[in-house]
């Protein structure tokens, strides 16, 4: 996985970490195991307010105008709730491209599995 | 002066939930060493024993719970039946999740309000009665820097602070009669072990960005313990509805 700049915003200062966090809530459509790149896409779309369809996998996170710090903390908890992957910010500051995060998602996935 | 020391707790029964890491457990080790016998109560057997292992003195119990699901006058009762009558408790326990608006549900808010403000309204409650507390009880909430200013995707999380504030002096007006203390301690980053677990995610520029949001630097939990402490201890006996915040200068700015 290719390295670039932080992502993280300058006001996420860690806060969310300072208590026990909320147990995942995972709807029936999405346990984990059930990860795949459409479906991973579909969510990213969602998450993004994009068009169904619109993502390959291929773009660069900096194409995305609406990935932003917001986009981030949701991802977070997209991540988590949908397929059971714990990440961190410095782990997502990592990717550069939309593979590149369902490549760290599958990661973490397989990992808490 | 030989022997002064106000913040002296020797013998005070205190109830302290959330203690089984983080500021709860640094609060319970500090209270312990002024003294206080304590009931400590968390979610996690394990560590809530490292928890009791690591205080000083003796007398002290551990009382598995968790908030979500079981009434905090469980707790309380359990803790008057160990301890006898109860001198102060302190809510450590909380919930906190980043989550922007668009994938907040009710029932996750519902559920961080539950553990965060409602627990401790019914903490209260559980010990206000003349039954089961000492004569002049007093009691600490923890609410946050985030109940005054705002974090993005931290709308539930800084409601409840908000409204833990709101309800510390409602609380202490309503309780005044019967001489029991609400107090409440507001800090900001404070380096526990899931705190700190978090900052060594960061890279270094997004720590150098905490750290100057905090012109003392992030704080200990002793320092959060220490102002629980001060409020727990007859050194505070004239406050009450107080929200002290110890936040290394992040609202000052």
């Amino acid at each position: 996985m290719r390295c670039k700049r932080a992502r993280l915003p300058e006001n996420i200062h860690g806060f969310g970490l300072l208590h026990h966090q909320i147990k995942p809530y995972r709807n029936g459509l999405h346990k984990k195991g059930n990860m795949n790149i459409a479906d991973f896409l579909r969510n990213f779309e969602e998450l993004l307010e994009l068009a169904p369809e619109t993502l390959t996998g291929t773009e660069t996170l900096d194409e995305l105008e609406t990935w932003d710090s917001l986009a981030i903390i949701g991802f977070l908890a997209m991540a988590d709730d949908r397929y059971g992957a714990r990440l961190t910010g410095g782990r997502i500051s990592a990717c550069e491209s939309v593979q590149d995060l369902f490549e760290l998602v599958q990661s973490a996935a397989v990992a808490a599995a | 002066m030989s022997g002064f020391n106000p913040l002296d707790l020797t013998g005070s029964a205190i109830l302290i939930t959330g203690a089984s890491a983080g500021i709860g457990r640094a609060a319970a080790v500090y209270l312990s060493r002024l003294g206080a016998r304590l009931a400590v109560s968390g979610r996690d057997a394990a560590r809530l024993q490292h928890t009791v292992e690591s205080l000083h003195g003796s007398g002290h119990v551990a009382l598995v719970s968790d908030l979500a699901v079981q009434p905090v006058s469980v707790t309380v009762d359990a803790a008057f039946h160990a301890l006898g009558r109860l001198a102060g408790a302190v809510h450590c326990a909380g919930l906190h999740e980043l989550r922007p608006l668009k994938l907040q549900s009710r029932e996750r808010i519902n559920r961080l309000l539950e553990v965060n403000l409602i627990a401790a309204l019914e903490l209260a409650q559980a010990l206000r009665k003349p039954s089961v507390r000492a004569e002049r009880p007093s009691i600490v909430f923890l609410s946050s820097v985030m109940a005054t200013v705002g974090q993005p995707g931290a709308a539930g999380y800084c409601a409840s602070k908000a409204a833990i504030e709101g309800m510390t002096r409602s609380l202490a007006l309503e309780l005044a009669p019967e001489r029991i203390r609400i107090n409440a301690v507001a800090p900001a980053v404070v380096r526990t072990e899931m705190g700190e677990r978090m900052f060594q995610s960061m890279n270094a520029d997004q720590q150098a960005a905490v750290e100057r949001a905090h012109p003392l630097g992030l704080g200990e939990p002793d320092d959060v313990a220490a102002a629980i402490a001060f409020l727990l201890s007859p050194a505070s006996r004239w406050a009450t509805g107080t929200i002290l915040t110890i936040d290394g200068g992040y609202t000052a700015q």
